[in-house]
């Protein structure tokens, strides 16, 4: 017989076709492999903390050499739309950060692995932040682990504060009184706000309201409540927008972006801040004082805002998903996050927040979080909360009036 | 209509402290290069600019190439189902990109075109191409017939005829198409996000998007990376714009 | 068999054109076919979160777009699309008409100048036009402000978008801002190809400059002028960005257009079946108020054989 070239392809074609059905029928399940790549999607902003991530990859590596770490850094507005592109390509990273008020959504929907059995292998899980342990958690099982957070805290000019002799207030009447004496020395300054406080900060008011132990929204008998329009709520209401009234000369229908640009700016003697604004302000100097609570010696709670991460469900590699997350929340690795200024992911590195954010850190044993609903986030992208504030700040509606709306609305939109 | 221009390349020389002043003033009041330096020793930007401009040069070249054939085909001749495809031109320019994306992903999954330049490239020609093909047809039904013609009873093939004849007279409009389909390609950022996976396959306005994150935006470097990305556009356009000033008929009616 | 008939050969016999058509159309119907299929399908179905996950979608009919039509917000913010989209358009297609006649009169070195100026708005990348932008109208370091306070007057502090009226010229000023250059290359590139000898004799001939721009002009630009109204149209239409950005990434109900309407009640959520029939509504509304403007492209398109 004759070898054709044709003969010769035949035969080759035919043991690729064959070898494939063979090749393919291997299981492509989560059955650890030796070596391939480990996708990682987290935000760019960890690029401002590159010791961490250095530290996560070789404590990864060293448990697997021959794994590639591949960290793509993402941009905070499309990356929702990007995880669920790859949801239903079936694409999926072994990573992912969320928001840690985007997270209930897609543990409420099963888009992520149950991680709740591997709990006690994450550093420090028995002291996580309590905000962030909530947002990454669903009908009680963990869903996504709490990576780093940012708190809140009075941020004051140190410089004003000394030419009236003043020191960092550490109780509420202590806080206005301070208020009344920088509104009084600065009289002549039209522009010039004792606290910085926009229209539209429902991060700041909400602390407010949580203060006077009042709430968004409460769960009764199963089905979600607006509460804003509770007794408590409107006493925390009140209060806000007397700091409003009396202390700011900022827009009453803008919100907080960009407020350490106008501290800068020098005239404003107090702003309700992250952490890290203290970063932008120079030329001013600024320090921070932990708001005071309207109870002598507590804090008024903070809105913990930070990251969880996550392993989708459909990832292909989760166990090396989850080391990878068990690597960069590892105590070495947290500990290059907090250098930078951020709040770790639990209590007991509090302490280990250095500088200004010391005090940040200080009043974050007190926080407050958005409802646990499932629908939030339909409340938060219509904006109840923003307009219920600036109609207050405003003035185009009562306290009252304006929280009742508010309330009727979130009822409406939770259930 | 330049203040904006003017406003971002002069905030890119402007150090921190004017870039953040609360008495913005028209004049700059600072001098200083440090954005720029910020802006270029940022991680991945010579990659980002090489990737931009290989996609966009694969874009325009492609999009240029099939929407000539296919604009002489409506322009010159008659064929069935020639009102459909018009037709399909226009409609296609209607669908909402966010609403498109997902299943628009998921094709590109299956074909293995993600996170390849080739996949963006010819992404972005499908959408480039019912603009550039109906402005192409624009420009050779205002050439006369009579041109091509004289040109084939002189001789020439039909291929000759257009290279030599119809292509130089379509100049204008091979530029205006040229340049819309290099700034559509070279500023799209959703598209890119989304299909392109690694690190070392981000496109600039991908990269761009980098100088925000949760803290705010890095002003005065942004303003530094955005004016050298502008750059690139000018030089292409400065290179091609002669053609623009050229009247059609000077040297066709001639012969 | 002249040349003029190579051409004209009945379409039976002649694949001439089909060759030309085929590489255009098979790359835009490779990537759009399935998602525009997929979009329709998916309009009928409830897909979420829930049926990512599953890869299981819900069809749910008619629901979707009965839940939008019945909707009175869903017409208040269509119409309101509808108007500032006109606006828009009328001012980009005016200003950029008006600007690529005079460019078609100035000076060579002002028309380079004007031409750089036009590209390098172009090419801008959008966020960072936009945000140019805000920042000259944000409430404290507005520029707009400032320089008015510097000229005499005493201008408060303001936030330029509490007024809708205001807010939306300035969105809209963004918009057209943005767009002018697109148009305004076009144009000229098209009006260069009127030929001069034209122009000339109809002004020896004694007509006034609007009597040029209708009988020479015009036909000639007319193929232009109806694609560049159309895609004006289609793209104002679905204006989302400069929105976005410019009220802070919140808009208010009052501030809803279309797109970010779509976003809010669809995308934002992951829902992408309520986003499909949005988008379909969106491209119907479209073709009733193009409808004219296509009939002319189609009439124009075949009438050049």
């Amino acid at each position: 017989m004759r070898i054709t070239r044709k003969k010769v392809i035949a035969i080759i074609s035919s043991t690729a076709l064959v070898s494939s059905l063979f090749l393919g029928a291997s299981t492509a399940s989560a059955a650890p492999k030796d070596s391939g790549t480990v996708t990682v999607w987290i935000q760019g902003d960890a690029k401002s903390w590159p010791a961490a991530v250095d530290r996560a990859n070789k404590m990864f590596n060293s448990k697997y050499p021959n794994v590639k770490v591949d960290i793509q850094y993402q941009t905070w507005g499309d990356s929702l739309k990007k995880l669920d592109a790859a949801l239903v390509a079936g694409n999926t990273p072994d990573v992912f950060e969320f928001g840690n008020t985007q997270v209930l959504k897609y543990s409420a929907a099963g888009a992520l692995k149950d991680l709740s059995s591997s709990k006690s292998q994450f550093a420090y899980s028995t002291n996580w932040l309590k905000g962030l342990e909530e947002a990454g958690s669903y009908n009680g099982k963990l869903y996504a682990v709490p990576y780093y957070a940012g708190s809140r805290a009075v941020m004051y000019r140190t410089d004003l504060f000394a030419s009236l002799k003043m020191k960092a207030p550490r109780t509420y009447e202590q806080f206005t009184a301070a208020a009344d004496k920088l509104m009084a020395a600065n009289s002549s300054n039209s522009k010039f706000s004792a606290v910085y406080m926009p229209g539209k900060y429902w991060y700041a008011a909400m602390g407010f309201v949580y203060d006077s132990k009042g709430a968004i929204a409460v769960q009764e008998a199963g089905k979600w409540k607006g509460s804003l329009d509770s007794a408590a709520s409107i006493e925390g209401l009140t209060r806000w927008k007397n700091i409003v009234d009396k202390y700011s000369k900022a827009d009453k229908s803008g919100d907080e972006g960009g407020q350490w640009e106008v501290f800068a700016g020098g005239n404003v003697a107090m702003s309700y801040s992250n952490g890290w604004e203290t970063c932008c302000i120079a030329p001013q100097k600024g320090a921070f004082f932990p708001m005071p609570s309207i109870r002598a010696g507590e804090y008024m709670p903070a809105f913990l805002g930070g990251s969880n991460l996550g392993v989708p469900a459909k990832a292909k590699n989760p166990e090396w998903g989850v080391y990878w997350i068990k690597s960069f929340t590892s105590g070495q690795a947290m500990r290059e996050i907090v250098k930078v200024g951020n709040l770790p992911n639990n209590t007991s590195m509090l302490t280990l927040v250095k500088g200004g954010n010391a005090q940040v850190a200080k009043g974050a044993s007190s926080t407050w979080f958005v409802p646990a609903a499932e629908k939030w986030v339909n409340v938060e992208n219509a904006n109840v909360l923003q307009t219920m504030l600036s109609d207050i700040a405003t003035g185009k509606k009562t306290v009252a009036q304006a929280a009742k709306d508010a309330s009727a609305e979130i009822t409406k939109l939770l259930n | 209509m330049g203040f904006p221009v003017y406003w971002m390349v002069t905030t890119s020389f402007k150090n921190r402290q004017d870039v953040l002043s609360t008495e913005p003033t028209i004049l700059p009041r600072s001098f200083t290069i440090e954005n720029y330096q910020n802006a270029f020793s940022r991680e991945g930007f010579y990659t980002s600019l090489r990737n931009s401009l290989i996609v966009v040069l694969i874009t325009v070249a492609i999009s240029l190439f099939l929407a000539t054939f296919a604009s002489v085909a409506i322009a010159r001749t008659k064929f069935t189902g020639k009102r459909s495809f018009i037709s399909a031109l226009l409609i296609v320019q209607m669908l909402p990109l966010s609403a498109l994306i997902i299943p628009l992903f998921l094709l590109l999954t299956r074909l293995q075109l993600t996170n390849t330049i080739g996949g963006l490239a010819l992404t972005y020609v499908a959408f480039i191409l019912p603009f550039t093909i109906w402005t192409l047809r624009g420009f050779l039904a205002n050439i006369p017939t009579d041109i091509e013609e004289a040109a084939l009873v002189d001789g020439c093939t039909r291929v000759q005829a257009y290279r030599h004849v119809l292509l130089p007279l379509m100049a204008p409009g091979l530029v205006a198409t040229a340049i819309f389909a290099f700034i559509q390609a070279w500023n799209e950022f959703l598209l890119a996000y989304i299909i392109m996976q690694s690190q070392e396959n981000l496109t600039l306005p991908v990269w761009l998007a980098g100088f925000t994150t949760r803290t705010g935006t890095d002003w005065g470097p942004l303003m530094a990376a955005s004016t050298v990305t502008a750059i690139p556009v000018v030089i292409f356009f400065s290179l091609i714009q002669k053609r623009i000033a050229t009247g059609v008929t000077a040297g066709a009616v001639k012969g | 068999m002249s040349s003029a008939t190579k051409f004209r050969l009945g379409p039976k016999k002649n694949l001439w054109p089909y060759l030309l058509i085929t590489p255009a159309l098979a790359v835009i119907l490779l990537i759009l076919g399935f998602p525009v299929f997929r979009l329709i399908t998916l309009s009928f179905q409830q897909f979420g979160l829930a049926e990512i996950v599953s890869g299981i979608p819900t069809w749910v009919g008619f629901e979707n777009f009965q839940a939008l039509l019945k909707d009175p917000e869903f017409w208040t913010v269509l119409r309101r699309t509808f108007i500032f989209t006109f606006a828009m358009v009328a001012a980009s297609i005016v200003i950029g008409a008006w600007l690529a006649h005079l460019m078609l009169r100035m000076n060579p070195i002002l028309r380079w100048l004007l031409n750089t100026t036009l590209i390098l708005v172009w090419a801008i990348p959008a966020l960072v036009g936009i945000s140019i932008w805000k920042w000259m109208f944000s409430f404290e370091f507005s520029i707009i402000t400032s320089t008015i306070n510097r000229l005499g007057f005493d201008f408060a502090q303001r936030n330029w978008f509490t007024n809708t009226f205001s807010g939306f010229s300035i969105i809209g000023g963004v918009v057209v801002w943005g767009a002018i250059p697109f148009i305004t290359i076009s144009i000229y590139a098209a009006l260069t190809q009127v030929p001069k000898e034209l122009l000339e004799a109809a002004a020896i001939d004694g007509a006034n400059s609007r009597q040029i721009f209708r009988s020479v002009i015009l036909p000639i630009l007319l193929p232009i002028y109806v694609i560049l109204i159309s895609l004006s149209i289609i793209w104002d239409f679905q204006v989302f960005t400069q929105i976005w950005v410019l009220l802070d990434n919140r808009p208010a109900s009052e501030y809803y257009t279309m797109a970010i309407y779509a976003f809010e009640k669809s995308f934002g959520l992951s829902e992408y079946g309520m986003g499909a029939a949005i988008a379909l509504l969106m491209i119907f509304s479209l073709l009733g108020v193009t409808w004219f403007y296509i009939k002319k492209m189609v009439q124009i398109g075949d009438g050049n054989a």
